[in-house]
C-alpha cells in the first residue's frame, strides 16, 4: 500500500506539525470547550 | 458551586442493549459479564424522559456543562422514531454548551438518522480498527462476516453530507498489536476524520490483554511508540487524541481524556431500563464490578442524591491509583495509572499499577526522547 509505505518511511526530524499545534495550544488561552463538553465519546466502546 | 467530586462530566446513555456486531474483544458481551441479557432491547420513552428530566436538573444545579454519549450495544438500534423522541427531550433539557454524542459502529448510519443528528447537533464518532484485514479480524457480525465495508459505507454517507461534516468527531480503533501501525494510521486517516484515537485491548493482572505475553512485555508500548513517530512526522496530521493528551501533559498543559493524567472525572452509565451504574469499563475487572452496592434507577432515585452518596464518593476516588509503584513513579502525572479496570487482580483488587504499566513506561520514555529532540519545545518536568 503506497500510503502506509509513505507513513512507514516517515521519521521524526525534530520538526512536527502535531507538536507545533500542541505547543501553541498549551501556550495559548484556555480553549473554549469545557472539559465536559470535549468529545470523549470515542474513549470507550467495543474495546 | 458543588464540590468537584459531585460534578457530573459524562453520562453514557445505553439506549440499546444489543449490538448488530459481535466483536471478539467486546467488553460488554465477550468478557464474561451477562448483565445485558436482562436489559430491554431499547430504552423506552418513559425512561428517556426520566433521564432527560433529571440530567436537566443536574445541569442547572451544577452550573457546568456535561456530555451525554449515546451508547450501547449499538445505539442506532434504537431506531429512528425513538431516536427522534429521545434527542428532542434531551436537547431541550441539555442545551449548548452541553454535548450530545453518539458512538456507533457506523453500519446503520442512514441519511434519516444523520438528519436527526444535524437537527440536534449530535457529534458522531465511529469505531473502526484500520484496514479491512485488521478490522475484520475481530469486528464481525453475528454470522462471522467482517463489517469493514459496511462501516466505510456509513462513513462515506456521513462525509457526503456537508451539513453533517462538522458533526464527524472522529474514529476510534482498538489496537491489534500484531498489526502494522503505519498501515492502521493511514487507513484511519483516509476516513477523513478530524480526530483519531486508539484503545488498548482490555485485560487485567489475572487475564492478560490479547497480544501481551507477560506483564513486563511491551508489545503495546512498541506499537504505540511506532505510531507516535509516524504521527509526529506527518506533515498533515489529524488529531490523535491519546498522544495529544499525553504530550500536552508533558508540555505543561492539561489532559482531557479519561485514563490519561490524574484528572478525576464524574462518569455514570444509565442502562436501557434506567438502572444507574458506574463506568461500564469496570466490567473488564469482574462481573458486576460496575454496579453500585444497591440497585439504583432513574425511575426511583434522584441522580443528584447518588452524586452526594458515600457509595459514589468511593467510586469516584477509585480513579486515583493507590499502588506504591504508581505513587512514587515519575510518569504518574502522564499515565495517571491508566484505566481503573486494567489495574485489577483478584488478590489485590485495584491496588496495582495498570497491566499496561511497562507499555506506558516505554511509550512515555519515547515521548520524552522525541520532545527533547525537538529543541524548540520546553519540556516541563511534570513529575
Amino acid at each position: 500500500m503506497a500510503d502506509s509505505a509513505q507513513a512507514s518511511a516517515r521519521t521524526f526530524n525534530g520538526d512536527s506539525v502535531a507538536l507545533n499545534r500542541l505547543v501553541a495550544e498549551v501556550r495559548g488561552p484556555e480553549p473554549m470547550e469545557s472539559r465536559a463538553h470535549y468529545n470523549r465519546t470515542h474513549n470507550r466502546h467495543n474495546r | 458551586m458543588p464540590a468537584p467530586a459531585t460534578i457530573l462530566d459524562t453520562v453514557l446513555l445505553k439506549v440499546a442493549s444489543r449490538c448488530n456486531l459481535n466483536c471478539g474483544y467486546c467488553y460488554v458481551y465477550n468478557m464474561g459479564d451477562e448483565a445485558w441479557r436482562f436489559q430491554p432491547k431499547r430504552m423506552s420513552a418513559s425512561t428517556a424522559a426520566a433521564v432527560a428530566e433529571q440530567l436537566g436538573e443536574i445541569y442547572l444545579a451544577q452550573g457546568q456543562p456535561m456530555s451525554v454519549v449515546l451508547h450501547g450495544g449499538e445505539p442506532l438500534l434504537l431506531g429512528q422514531a425513538r431516536m427522534a423522541e429521545l434527542l428532542a427531550i434531551l436537547r431541550a433539557k441539555l442545551p449548548h454548551p452541553c454535548g450530545i454524542h453518539v458512538q456507533t459502529n457506523g453500519v446503520l448510519l442512514t441519511d434519516a438518522l444523520i438528519d436527526l443528528f444535524v437537527a440536534y447537533d449530535v457529534g458522531i464518532s465511529v469505531s473502526i480498527d484500520g484496514p479491512a484485514h485488521v478490522h475484520d479480524r475481530f469486528r464481525n457480525d453475528h454470522v462471522g462476516k467482517g463489517s469493514h465495508a459496511r462501516v466505510i459505507a456509513g462513513i462515506r454517507r456521513l462525509q457526503a453530507r456537508s451539513d453533517a461534516k462538522p458533526l464527524f468527531a472522529g474514529v476510534l480503533a482498538v489496537i491489534d498489536p500484531q498489526s502494522d501501525p503505519a498501515e492502521v494510521y493511514e487507513s484511519l486517516k483516509s476516513t477523513g476524520a478530524p480526530s483519531l484515537d486508539v484503545l488498548v485491548r482490555d485485560g487485567n493482572w489475572d487475564v492478560l490483554p490479547f497480544g501481551k505475553a507477560t506483564p513486563a512485555s511491551i508489545e503495546y508500548g512498541r506499537w504505540l511508540s511506532r505510531l507516535l513517530e509516524i504521527y509526529l512526522a506527518d506533515p498533515a496530521p489529524p488529531r490523535l487524541r491519546l498522544f495529544d493528551d499525553m504530550l500536552r501533559l508533558l508540555l505543561g498543559g492539561r489532559s482531557q481524556k479519561e485514563g490519561v493524567g490524574t484528572t478525576d472525572y464524574g462518569i455514570l452509565v444509565i442502562e436501557p431500563d434506567g438502572r444507574i451504574d458506574k463506568n461500564d469499563t469496570l466490567k473488564v475487572a469482574h462481573a458486576n464490578a460496575d454496579r453500585f452496592d444497591v440497585d439504583l434507577n432513574v425511575h426511583t432515585v434522584r441522580i443528584a442524591d447518588i452524586l452526594a452518596s458515600q457509595d459514589y464518593d468511593a467510586y469516584y476516588r477509585q480513579q486515583r491509583p493507590t499502588a506504591s509503584a504508581c505513587l512514587s513513579c515519575s510518569n504518574l502525572a502522564v499515565c495517571g495509572g491508566g484505566m481503573v479496570a486494567h489495574r485489577w487482580s483478584e488478590d489485590r483488587s485495584y491496588n496495582n499499577p495498570s497491566i499496561f504499566c511497562a507499555d506506558q513506561m516505554h511509550l512515555i520514555s519515547r515521548m520524552r526522547e522525541l520532545l527533547e529532540a525537538a529543541d524548540s519545545f520546553p519540556l516541563k518536568e511534570v513529575a
